[in-house]
């Protein structure tokens, strides 16, 4: 009860504060004249819905205003960025990246298109293949009636990467992604294929042939046996090799095998910093029609990139392409970001025409 | 044409001005803002007249406007305070114009404890203990759901007694 009497007193106390809230009658009439005389005004004024209140702070505040112009630095940025993208001449003229640098700074075309329908939930594998034709292959995962629905939808925003791009040199492949499962070795291939590469490695061991693997591939009737050694002692036992896997195949029964012997070795090579600048320009240059680059190589020592085309050598505007091409990868290469990477070496650039002529 | 509002206007300024500026003064614990805010709550209920659809009383209406107007005033004000209690290291008191506005003592330590809570319980607190409106009428000039009026009502109380009790004007045995 007592709580409750409580209750009520800080309710009646709290009620209080309403009454002994006291205003001067004059300062009441003061403001009521002020009130009606703005009134008066709007009434005049015929857009009156527009005025403005007299609230001090209506005035943008500082920090709003800093706000507003960072959005607006950033939106600018934006279309700076966005409009290089568009035209590679733009971007020249704006910011002096070349056409190859903006390339370097960005994904690479299969990349973003991969990302691009990834975001917008399509689940597709991509690729991309210049030769014999340049073909960006797009394989839609799913079903065939989910394939037949997004197609187009996946088409046209591939098209519009490529064309924010400036990229003409493609034709465009959006499939359905088929499977293509590994075959799986029945219990009696498998059977075939442990037997023969066990008994074929104690035969080469017995008679002290240096090897590192041997396959069986029981489905092409086919033995690979790789040889570590020297050029020499390869081809000196080659043929002894063949020979023995196939006896050992004899002795099971197992017809038409076919012996594989090879000397491969593979050498772990440090990439050269500079084959860095390599896929920039391969993706430039191969995007455009206007170049009419088939193929672009390297050679470490001394580095040179060379630039296969398309164009004869006989063709007069040959020599113009060439330099064109030269001139591009030189703006390129010489840009701040790319020297830096490339720390000042020297990088000779060969375009050699279809006919395999220098022309530039 | 305009002659029936503005006579509205005039009646309710008569009969609801006190109020109104009561309810802002407690919110912004500013007498010439509490003033400039109440101007600008008459001016735009006179603006806004047509749009009174009257199913509420005029009252609650005009304490929606004023309402709206203080939170807009609050959240505006809100980076230039903060940068004042940074730089001075203390609140801003404005201590009450006695000329214009007096509150008698007894309800002085309520003033001042109210004006330390958060602005939600602050509101609620003013609409429905202070200025008795319904539970109904305090959703509709908050723009809260009913329930929403209830429960923070429920957490506002004990926080201005806490804040009484802070402040040594009321004694713990008493709650």
């Amino acid at each position: 009860m007592k709580n409750q009497y409580d209750e009520t007193e800080f309710d009646s106390h709290l009620k209080k504060l309403n009454s002994n809230f006291l205003w001067k009658k004059t300062k009441k009439q003061e403001l009521k004249r002020q009130i009606l005389t703005e009134i008066e005004q709007l009434e005049c004024h015929d857009g009156y819905k527009t005025t403005h209140l007299s609230i001090p702070n209506k005035r943008v505040s500082l920090i709003r205003k800093l706000a507003y112009s960072g959005i607006a630095l950033a939106v600018l940025f934006g279309l700076l960025i966005g409009s290089a993208f568009v035209s590679p001449t733009m971007a020249k003229v704006i910011s002096n990246i070349p056409y190859l640098g903006l390339i370097f700074q960005s994904k690479s075309v299969d990349t973003l298109i991969y990302d691009e329908l990834q975001e917008k939930g399509y689940n597709v594998r991509t690729g991309i293949r210049y030769w014999p034709e340049k073909i960006i292959e797009v394989s839609i995962v799913g079903s065939e009636p989910y394939y037949n629905e997004v197609k187009d939808d996946v088409e046209n925003i591939v098209n519009g990467i490529l064309e924010s791009r400036g990229y003409d040199a493609y034709s465009l492949n959006v499939n359905k992604y088929t499977t293509k499962s590994d075959y799986v070795l029945n219990d009696e291939e498998t059977k075939e294929k442990g037997l023969l590469e066990d008994e074929v490695a104690n035969r080469l061991k017995q008679s002290n042939y240096q090897f590192d693997r041997i396959q069986v591939d029981p489905t092409e009737k086919t033995m690979f046996i790789n040889i570590v050694g020297s050029k020499e002692y390869y081809h000196s036992i080659q043929d002894a090799v063949e020979k023995t896997a196939l006896e050992v195949a004899d002795a099971h029964k197992y017809k038409d095998y076919k012996v594989n012997v090879t000397r491969v070795t593979v050498e772990v090579k440090i990439a050269d910093k500079r084959t860095q600048v390599l896929p920039a320009i391969a993706e430039g240059l191969m995007s455009k029609k206007e170049f009419k680059v088939t193929g672009v190589s390297y050679k470490s020592k001394p580095f040179s990139i060379i630039i296969k085309t398309s164009i004869l050598s006989s063709d007069l505007t040959a020599k113009t392409l060439g330099a064109k091409i030269e001139s591009e990868i030189d703006d390129f290469l010489t840009s701040e970001e790319i020297s830096s990477i490339l720390e000042d070496e020297p990088i000779e650039v060969i375009v050699n025409s279809k006919d395999n002529k220098k022309i530039n | 044409l305009g002659d029936y509002r503005k006579e509205d206007i005039s009646d309710w300024y008569d009969e609801h001005s006190k109020s109104v500026l009561g309810f802002i003064l407690l919110m912004v614990n500013n007498y010439q803002q509490a003033e400039d805010l109440t101007h600008d709550t008459f001016v735009k209920a006179y603006l806004y007249y047509d749009s009174f659809k009257h199913y509420s009383s005029e009252k609650t209406w005009l304490f929606s406007i004023a309402h709206n107007l203080t939170v807009d005033f609050l959240r505006k004000r809100k980076p230039s305070m903060f940068f004042k209690e940074v730089f001075f290291m203390k609140k801003d008191h404005n201590p009450l114009p006695e000329e214009v506005v007096r509150l008698k003592e007894d309800s002085y330590e309520l003033y001042n404890a109210l004006g330390k809570l958060k602005d939600t319980y602050r509101k609620v607190i003013i609409l429905r203990k202070i200025k008795d409106f319904s539970i109904e009428e305090t959703a509709q000039i908050l723009s809260w759901s009913e329930s929403k009026v209830k429960s923070t009502l429920h957490r506002a109380i004990p926080a201005l007694k806490k804040q009484l009790i802070k402040g040594g004007y009321l004694h713990e045995e008493s709650i």
